[in-house]
């Protein structure tokens, strides 16, 4: 490091370093595997400059084969951007040209799509983008057949059908970017099935503040929905299917799944009435405690979801904790616990009406110790893991 | 795609910098990466964690200070200064510290440094707004002074990466604001003055990016300073893409609407150009290929769209995933910003959009054909 911190390291600085804890003098590891982390160590000590990184990385991971890159990021764009058009150009909804051919230009262009991937053949780029073309342009086609019929059907049941109707190709495309776009679809009609529409005022009053005549929970859904995803994905990994080995393939749906996990948890912080000074029954026996959350004031489904929640996140732990090692995904349920523990203190510290300026204080000093714990917790799994790595080795 | 490759030693990655020259201290290399190689890097998702903890505990003490009435302010840059000197002191104690206090200290540090950070603008703001009273937006020159020597200050004294990326985007945007701030807003000439302030400052940032980021003399130190570049640059072309609708910006010899474009055009070919080593040394018909259509491409389509590829590229170039990343998602924003905001019908960003996707397709056809021709002739 620079300047006067020479050395100082913490998660939060640009080495992110832990603190030494071996003398100086010993030997560097020979025939320890290199790393693009060891390069940005020597560069940000200054043993090598910018154009020394450059070489150093070439060395780790040769940047050659610039035309080969090029010619993907000209097709994905290209695609990306010629997709974009047709989508806008029909949303135009084109007066000027009658319904028949509105559907023969996007049939057309759907078996066309098809056709070329089937001749270029999924292994290669190509096809699989002529093939991701295609479960777009069925959108497009959805969209123009409600426009023309008039269907009137609520939006959710056309991101549904889309989404049903491209689940073939998704599975035989083995290619990413269609996965994320059904699982983009899937969880779109799951939304507009509850709230008929994105709007993000309905869905923040849904979550703190709510009702009993709530028939379904819709957060339940969508980590149902996210966590088959997730568990899909590990089951193919088991298996050995490459293409989804990517860790950002596990961390999105995570994401995904453990976010609709935690709102119940918190809705039943925010929303749950308090009662001091009462008794708990333990065996029979009345014991006085300073306060208990009365549950029974909220909705039954949100009790039900802040127990699918708690129950979702312990089995996340335990499973990437001791089965799929993953720190990523112990740090999202970390994240969610933090999180409904700052809200359970904040409540809790403003049930006591201790006034604004301890509340805030005490709520400093939580907020440093509950992260630094929860850092300090992930860092000390970390470790673990890497020593039990290298004593297999 | 780059295949991984067979893992390399770093005793042999050691050697081989050695051999070319470029390694500065060969043996005292070598004991740093022993030492560092004990700790491993604190993965990105920690870091992240950390950032949340820290954010949210800025929040309460910064209120806690506010409420409490110890904000004010005509002690607030006193006060500041203070803090700061307490964020310095709270990190020479997490060095020294064990690793379990180490994170405590070093949270509370940076949370003290970002409130009195904040502390320190609003009292230079405070008591030298009245020296810069000279345009309606008086205030604005002081904060951005003020931003600017909290940055300076504190720059190599922390070692807090987010801190200083922070800082400089603050600096850089409010920067941008001053100057355009500068004449008077009512004048008749304020429409093309701020057109080409921006198309200044889109210029200017861009070549500041390039050199921190592609000079080899310039420090790591400086990598905040170069992503918020890049971030302001994004900034910048939305304003720019915003702003086409609005009168005060109409187009000014048909230029404010189309120079970023060719600015962010002409960066997008340099850097192609640096990546496969110069076109001088690969000047063929591949290259022209290129070139033309990434000159065709800044008349379809908007600034935004071409610094998202620039980033594509820079992160392929560099071996930055982190930002290739963000090319990605900045290049889906953009769009969805295409479809929502410009003043042009939908009808019109459906062909732009259509001719942007099929130029690109076309130069791909041409360039794999080209190749092909390539190895045939070289077979022969």
């Amino acid at each position: 490091m620079n300047g006067f911190c020479g050395g100082c390291d913490s998660v939060l600085s640009v080495d992110g370093m832990e603190p030494m804890d071996t003398g100086p003098d010993q030997p560097v590891q020979e025939q320890a595997s290199a790393s693009c982390e060891w390069v940005e160590m020597l560069f940000a000590s200054g043993h090598i400059d910018r154009s020394g990184r450059q070489a150093a990385l070439d060395i780790l991971h040769p940047r050659g084969a610039w035309q080969a890159w090029l010619s993907q990021l000209l097709l994905i764009l290209g695609a990306v951007l010629s997709l974009a058009g047709v989508i806008f150009f029909f949303a135009v909804n084109w007066q000027s040209i009658p319904a028949w051919a509105k559907f023969t230009i996007v049939e057309l262009a759907i078996a066309g799509c098809l056709v070329g991937a089937w001749r270029r053949s999924l292994e290669r780029l190509t096809g699989k983008m002529l093939l991701l073309s295609a479960g777009v342009l069925v959108g497009v086609f959805l969209a123009i057949f409600g426009q023309v019929y008039q269907t009137g059907a609520d939006s959710f049941v056309l991101f549904l059908e889309w989404a049903v109707l491209i689940f073939g190709w998704a599975i035989i495309s083995r290619f990413r970017a269609y996965w994320v776009l059904w699982g983009v679809l899937a969880n779109l009609s799951v939304w507009l099935y509850f709230f008929r529409g994105i709007d993000a005022g309905a869905a923040f009053e849904f979550i703190f503040s709510p009702t009993r005549e709530m028939t379904r929970f819709l957060f339940v859904d969508m980590a149902l929905l996210n966590g088959a995803i997730l568990a899909a994905r590990e089951w193919a990994v088991a298996r050995g299917v490459e293409w989804l080995q990517p860790n950002w393939t596990r961390i999105v749906p995570a994401f995904c799944t453990i976010l609709p996990l935690s709102l119940p948890i918190w809705t039943l912080i925010v929303a749950a009435d308090i009662d001091y000074n009462t008794t708990i029954s333990v065996l029979g026996l009345d014991i006085p405690i300073f306060a208990k959350f009365v549950i029974s004031s909220l909705p039954p489904l949100v009790i039900y979801g802040a127990g699918a929640g708690i129950l979702g996140l312990g089995m996340f732990y335990a499973c990437y904790r001791l089965k799929a090692r993953s720190l990523g995904v112990l740090t999202l349920v970390t994240l969610s616990v933090c999180l409904s523990l700052e809200m359970l203190c904040i409540r809790v510290l403003i049930e006591m009406s201790l006034g604004t300026l301890p509340i805030l204080l005490i709520g400093f000093m939580f907020t440093v110790v509950n992260f630094g714990l929860a850092v300090m917790f992930l860092r000390k799994i970390q470790l673990q893991w890497k020593g039990s790595y290298e004593s297999t080795q | 795609m780059n295949q991984p490759n067979e893992p390399i030693t770093a005793g042999a990655l050691l050697d081989t910098l050695n051999a070319k020259g470029i390694l500065h201290d060969p043996e005292e290399a070598g004991k740093q990466l022993a030492v560092g190689s004990v700790g491993e890097k604190v993965p990105i998702y920690l870091r992240i964690l950390t950032l949340i903890g820290a954010v949210i505990a800025t929040g309460f003490f910064f209120l806690f200070l506010a409420i409490y009435g110890i904000l004010d302010e005509d002690t607030l840059l006193i006060l500041g200064l203070v803090f700061v000197a307490a964020a310095y002191g709270l990190l020479i104690v997490a060095k020294k510290s064990n690793p379990i206090l180490h994170v405590f200290v070093a949270t509370c540090s940076f949370t003290i440094l970002a409130v009195s950070k904040i502390m320190f603008v609003i009292g230079f703001v405070e008591m030298f707004d009245d020296l810069f009273s000279l345009s309606s937006r008086g205030e604005i020159w002081p904060a951005t002074l003020g931003v600017g020597l909290a940055t300076v200050l504190t720059y190599k004294l922390f070692p807090f990466v987010l801190d200083r990326f922070i800082s400089s985007c603050y600096f850089l945007g409010f920067f941008i604001g001053a100057v355009i701030a500068l004449p008077d807003l009512d004048s008749s000439v304020m429409p093309v003055v701020a057109a080409w302030i921006m198309n200044f400052f889109f210029l200017a940032y861009m070549i500041c990016a390039g050199f921190l980021l592609l000079h080899e003399k310039v420090k790591k130190l400086y990598d905040p300073v170069a992503y918020a570049l890049i971030c302001t640059l994004l900034g910048l072309a939305v304003m720019q893409s915003g702003l086409m609708s609005d009168p005060k910006l109409e187009p000014v010899l048909g230029f404010e609407i189309w120079l970023p474009n060719f600015i962010a055009g002409f960066g997008l070919l340099y850097l192609l150009s640096y990546a496969v080593g110069g076109f001088k040394k690969q000047m063929d018909s591949q290259v022209i290929v290129i070139a033309v259509g990434v000159i065709l491409l800044a008349f379809f389509t908007n600034a935004g769209i071409l610094l998202s590829i620039l980033l594509m590229v820079f992160g392929r170039m560099n071996h930055r995933p982190l930002v290739s990343f963000t090319g990605w998602i900045s290049v889906t924003g953009f769009l969805i910003y295409y479809y929502y905001q410009l003043d042009f019908t939908l009808e019109t960003k459906s062909y732009v959009l259509l001719g942007s996707g099929g130029l690109l397709l076309g130069v791909r056809l041409i360039l794999n054909a080209l190749v092909t021709r390539k190895e045939q002739n070289s077979c022969a």
